[in-house]
């Protein structure tokens, strides 16, 4: 008591009057959490507005300025807000608080707590704000991506490698695993001892409220909410929360890259983000363009993923990278909103549903898939392995066809149709169950040069399983910890690799 | 052809300005039925703020209105009139809620606020709706 009692004298005895003529606006309309203004001859546009209402403060952004009215969006509870109701201009636009003290909590798109532990910050903690909208680091400030960030996932590690400070997008149709992807790489985040831990952001944009829960529920088992915020505008908050969440994530993400540190954001998924845009810009009445959208639907996104980033050392060497998730319709890619935002990321992660249910999960399509950063994002034991993997399926997906015809087919076609099954075998990999680079090294290895090639494909996950459980307690310090450390698989590594193998067939 | 709602404006004004009361009913009357025709009935609101605007500056009559938390005193008029001049619509409105002090909206544009009210939510805001 005594402490708020100090504060508030403080507040008092520091406090000083300003009187001054300001200019103002009344309300015109409000409904549907929009509000149309006259008068605020100076306002700017994004700048934050202050409603007054009998129940206290709403505050807004301008959006539209026209000749005879500002077009606002309102972030709170529209309902409050009455006709004729005075309206001020705050001078600044939207930031968010920004901490260390946000990490594993849970946050709305306006930085408030929403996990019910009370208030992020306590008044002894520095105040650092970061504006919500921010222009993007310029050319002179990044440097080539070159450090890898680990999903853990075997498909996506050894083919289509992400790396610190690159956008790649998640694309595919509803209930095809795009949220377990990033959720796995996420967890895989804690696990990968050889790169520091980056902070990670995951924006859930309109998503059901026990979704979120349950997600959150996942990264604490995981122990990832160490290291994780989640920022959530449920399918219950406004558009004006839906369209602000990734920009809010992207400030706190871009608070960590500015103190050196790596960051990575997930927004889930800008589909909605861009139909919540849709909908404010129809209700201000701004044209509609294709499939109803506004003209700027582009830069939307163009200017929420250029701020991913890898910062050069002069600007603290941190990096922001951005996995942002896409829904199409019946598989669509060529729809409006997805090309868009396959034009504006270095690459996709492509997942089908028919490979789903035929029962590769992760559902990832190697074929259409790509990572422009490509093998600069990978440590040279995975470069090396990795290679002829990609050959291989290649060729696997030309003779599928001819799969059905097994037994009239040459010896070297039937050999190419079982390596593929097998490296197929290989790929695939149960949900929450991320494997280290090393291992993963280790299994593509060993399916690659054929190692494998004599374990009937039913069993290839279970021998995949033994291999590494026998590497890891029989080799774990002379091969395992070697690649790991090391993150390359020499002469000397590769010989014992091959030992260990041969040993573990002999069983 | 689409009018601005400051065409329309300007165009009521220069028809309706200094003509006598029955001609001025007769104008309006036809502005009503032109705004309906052209399909801009809804900017009405807007088409008479704007108007508003333009008889209050081309008379030099101010509109102030004042909010308190008891009655305004004749001798914060004087001070206003001394600001603002002798032509003033005045509107005056009671607020307990203020606690103490002054509000004063000048035209609809002009806001000074030295309420109390004001400036006890810049010490301790409350929680933001």
């Amino acid at each position: 008591m005594s402490n708020i009692i100090d504060i508030l004298q403080k507040e008092i005895e520091g406090f000083r009057q300003e009187i001054k003529a300001e200019k103002i606006g009344k309300v015109l309309e409000v409904g549907d959490g929009i509000a149309k203004i006259s008068g605020l001859s100076e306002v700017a546009s994004q700048e934050m507005l202050e409603f007054e209402t009998d129940g206290g403060v709403v505050n807004g952004i301008a959006f539209n300025l026209e000749e005879d009215s500002v077009g606002a969006i309102i972030l709170g509870d529209y309902k409050k807000i009455k006709e004729g109701n005075l309206v001020r201009h705050s001078g600044r636009v939207l930031s968010i608080r920004v901490g260390d003290k946000m990490i594993g909590r849970v946050v709305d798109a306006l930085g408030q707590p929403q996990d019910g532990r009370g208030p992020i910050f306590t008044e002894k903690d520095e105040e650092i704000f970061f504006p919500v909208e921010r222009v993007a680091p310029s050319v002179v400030m990044r440097e080539p991506v070159n450090t890898p960030l680990h999903t853990g996932l075997k498909a996506i590690d050894s083919m289509i490698p992400i790396g610190r400070g690159q956008r790649e997008l998640v694309i595919g149709d509803r209930q095809v695993g795009k949220t377990s992807i990033v959720i796995d790489t996420i967890i895989n985040q804690g696990k990968d001892r050889r790169h520091p831990t980056p902070i990670c952001v995951y924006v859930a944009v309109g998503q059901k409220e026990s979704k979120v829960a349950k997600i959150v529920s996942t990264l604490k088992e995981q122990g990832a909410m160490e290291y994780t915020i989640v920022v959530s505008a449920p399918s219950s908050a406004s558009a004006s929360l839906w369209y602000l969440a990734p920009y809010a994530g992207t400030a706190i993400g871009e608070y960590f890259m500015h103190k050196g540190k790596d960051a990575l954001v997930i927004y889930d998924d800008l589909s909605k983000h861009a139909s919540a845009y849709r909908e404010l810009s129809l209700l201000l009445r701004r044209p509609p363009g294709r499939e109803a959208y506004p003209g700027d639907i582009f830069y939307l996104h163009s200017r929420l993923l250029e701020r991913a980033a890898k910062l050069d050392k002069e600007n603290g060497g941190g990096s922001l990278t951005a996995l942002p998730i896409i829904e199409t319709q019946l598989g669509d890619v060529s729809a409006y909103v997805p090309t868009n935002v396959i034009s504006i990321t270095d690459g996709q992660i492509y997942l089908e549903p028919e490979l789903f249910y035929q029962g590769i999960r992760p559902a990832v399509n190697v074929g259409l898939s790509v990572s422009r950063v490509g093998s600069a994002a990978q440590t040279k034991a995975m470069k090396k392995v990795a290679g002829r993997l990609r050959l291989e399926l290649a060729q696997f997906r030309e003779l599928a066809a001819f799969a059905q015809f097994a037994s009239e087919l040459d010896e070297s076609t039937r050999k190419r149709l079982t390596r593929g099954q097998i490296l197929t075998e290989i790929l695939k990999q149960g949900e929450l169950e991320p494997i280290s680079f090393d291992k993963q090294v280790i299994l593509i290895y060993a399916g690659t040069n054929g190692y494998l090639d004599d374990v009937p494909v039913a069993s290839v996950t279970e021998t995949a399983a033994k291999l590494l459980d026998y590497i890891e307690k029989m080799h774990g310090k002379d091969v395992l910890n070697k690649i790991r450390e090391s993150g390359e698989l020499s002469a000397d590594t590769e010989a014992k690799l091959k030992e260990a193998i041969t040993e573990f067939k002999k069983i | 052809m689409k009018y601005t709602n400051e065409q329309y404006a300007e165009a009521l004004f220069r028809a309706a300005n200094e003509k006598a009361a029955a001609k001025q009913k007769e104008i309006l009357r036809n502005f009503l039925l032109l705004l309906s025709r052209k399909g801009d009935f809804y900017r009405l609101p807007l088409v008479v703020q704007k108007f508003e605007k333009k008889y209050r500056a081309y008379n030099g009559i101010n509109k102030v209105r004042v909010e308190c938390p008891d009655g305004i005193t004749s001798v914060v008029k004087k001070q206003i009139e001394k600001i603002l001049g002798k032509k003033i619509v005045w509107e005056e409105k009671i607020n307990p809620a203020l606690l103490g002090g002054i509000k004063i909206i000048v035209n609809d544009d002009i806001l000074v606020d030295a309420t109390a009210k004001r400036q006890l939510d810049k010490i301790m805001p409350r929680s933001k709706v």
